[in-house]
């Protein structure tokens, strides 16, 4: 505005022309709002550095120069001992089992229900809605200990099909109230002009409506997937088994309250974190509209 | 071909006139919503409901088949014990202290993103990347980072200021703070990113006028901003409350429930109960435990549906 109209006094300093003064608190807001940022996103990156910088330190130096950020001779043999002398690949390979076929049943169910959501009026349509939302707010814990005596009376527990049929049918409600608003996004002639050339309410689905929803169908797998990924309390409760232990539950049985060894402890953790905070980063595009298109419906 | 009887001709599939009852389901909305619906309520609803059964026996993870119902026992077993209450209360606190503070902490990093700033992406994904890891990994890490030697990195950087290494854990406070930092650390990404969509929706040829009349960045923000966002605050609120009162896996990595009993959630005591360690859980009282959270969380959803309602979501 200053630029425009050089002779309004800026009544900080005279001496300092208004164009001059102008770029001048441009430059120091820029300056602050970096410093504020990179400020900030270092608390929630650092530790995460820090733990990877600690699992790759020798001994000594993890207690003599514990912040130091580059290793003076980085070792990665924890990593090597962490995956041959512990199951850790195993409840890797369960952990992505688990979340994937978590997350299909999930997508499949939730396709269906949300379109019949989106596409008919029926009476009790949105009592229903208003049930599938109410429920998706009880957590987990809430229910696991029924959850365990019903998985045990249905022979479920212990197995692997049975987590996964757990992880997917929790998933529904979110998944359809997720899906339901990319459909209503969608002009229903679409619909009625494919019906029109004969085809079947299947396939309008899957050659028509699925492919124009892809960002959507990815931000719920992903959603889904890390859910799952990180759960420890249904695992823990339905899995007595060690060979059947996803990540989160193997890690925490492996370390417990042990912190004796921080290099292990410092690993088993970021083995733990690593994949999913790639997904998460490289996918995010499509989490963060995805979640505002759930979250606040324009 | 017989003459056909009114009656018979309804029933008829070929008859295009009036369809059957395969018909109707067919062509309707329930193929697709049933399946998916009943899934669901089997493994989210019934279990809720089957949980007041459970409740009122005494059942354990020993013996499921040979059980007494003992009515409210398990109730008067839980309010009679101390250690009950003291869970109770500290989750009660816990929960009223996080709410507002994480809210306007959240609420200020949105508004912060909402800036025209390059980069913005980058400080976005890393404010979020706590949000992406297990409750159960996040109480592993930080109990190195916040380990009471001056070996581990919070104490660490402390003593370059010269301040003593701080006992994170052994005092019942200092756990407590211990455990409340690290969920601010991990839950604030979600608040942030709600609010975020929220201020992204809002009419930006108000907030330009509100500009072109002179308001100032902090009469911008509370005369204008907030109250446009009022439904969504709410639910931001609510969400966050619902989320700290279930707190219990940061809780069983991190503290383990010490020093003492002091940082003992609900959840907490719960969980202990009905799957300890080395012994038999009691089913039952555990139940009975679930039931308490259950009802407090039953009328924070009624209050998020209320919300959703307002905000005619539905």
């Amino acid at each position: 505005m200053a630029t425009l109209n050089p002779t309004v006094d800026t009544d900080q300093n005279t001496l300092i022309s208004p164009q001059v003064w102008g770029a001048l608190r441009k430059g120091m807001r820029y300056a602050f709002n970096y410093g504020f940022g990179i400020g900030v996103a270092l608390i929630f990156v650092y530790p995460i550095i820090w733990l990877f910088s600690t699992s790759t330190k020798p001994n000594w130096e993890i207690y003599r120069a514990p912040l130091q950020l580059l290793p003076s001779d980085p070792q990665w043999d924890v990593y090597r001992e962490i995956f041959d002398s512990t199951p850790m690949l195993d409840y890797m390979l369960n952990s992505i089992m688990y979340s994937l076929g978590g997350s299909a049943i999930t997508m499949f169910f939730s396709i269906l229900t949300a379109y019949g959501l989106s596409r008919y009026l029926f009476r009790g349509k949105r009592a229903l809605m208003l049930g599938l939302l109410g429920v998706q707010l009880l957590p987990n814990l809430v229910r696991i200990i029924p959850l365990f005596v019903m998985m045990n009376s249905l022979e479920l527990i212990n197995t692997r099909h049975g987590i996964i049929l757990l992880y997917g049918a929790g998933g529904i409600a979110f998944g359809t109230w997720f899906l339901k608003g990319y459909f209503d996004s969608i002009p229903v002639a679409l619909d009625e002009a494919a019906q029109i050339d004969g085809a079947s309410r299947f396939r309008i689905i899957w050659q028509i409506l699925l492919p124009s929803i892809i960002p959507g169908l990815a931000a719920l797998l992903i959603l889904q997937f890390i859910a799952h990924w990180n759960d420890y309390t249904v695992a823990s409760v339905l899995l007595r088994n060690p060979d059947l232990y996803p990540l989160t539950v193997g890690t925490f049985n492996l370390i417990g309250p042990d912190e004796s060894d921080f290099r292990l402890l410092a690993a088993a953790t970021l083995v733990n974190v690593v994949p999913v905070i790639l997904v998460f980063s490289i996918l995010q595009r499509y989490l963060v509209s995805g979640l505002a298109a759930g979250a606040v419906k324009q | 071909m017989g003459v056909l009887t009114n009656r018979e001709s309804t029933r008829n599939p070929t008859d295009p006139g009036k369809p059957g009852l395969i018909e109707r389901v067919m062509s309707g909305p329930w193929l697709f919503v049933v399946p998916g619906v009943l899934l669901y309520f089997a493994f989210a609803l019934y279990p809720v409901i089957y949980q007041f059964y459970v409740a009122m026996t005494d059942m354990t993870t020993a013996s499921f088949t040979n059980v007494n119902f003992i009515g409210l026992e398990n109730f008067e077993t839980a309010v009679q014990d101390p250690l009950f209450w003291d869970a109770f209360i500290f989750t009660l606190a816990f929960v009223l202290v996080t709410v507002p503070v994480q809210f306007i902490l959240g609420l200020g990093l949105a508004l912060f993103l909402d800036q025209k700033l390059p980069g913005r992406l980058f400080f976005r994904i890393s404010i979020i990347i706590p949000m992406a890891i297990s409750s159960i990994i996040v109480g592993l890490m930080w109990r190195l980072l916040l380990h009471e030697s001056d070996v581990g990195f919070i104490n660490a950087l402390l003593g370059q200021f010269g301040i003593d290494p701080f006992p994170w854990f052994s005092e019942a406070m200092n756990a407590r703070l211990s455990l409340f930092i690290v969920n601010i650390w991990q839950a604030i990404g979600a608040t942030m990113i709600f609010m975020l969509g929220g201020l992204q929706t809002l009419d930006r040829e108000v907030l330009e006028a509100a500009e072109v009349d002179g308001a100032n960045l902090w009469q911008r923000v509370i005369y204008v901003k907030l109250p446009m966002l009022r439904t969504i605050s709410g639910l931001a609120i609510v969400l966050i409350f619902a989320g700290t009162f279930q707190l219990f896996e940061k809780v069983l990595a991190l503290t383990d429930g010490a020093p003492g009993r002091a940082t003992e959630t609900i959840g907490y005591q719960m969980y202990t109960t009905a799957f300890p360690e080395n012994s038999a859980g009691d089913l039952g009282l555990g139940a009975a435990l679930g039931l308490v959270m259950f009802a407090f969380i039953l009328v924070i959803t009624i209050i998020y549906v209320w919300l959703m309602i307002f905000e005619e979501e539905v």
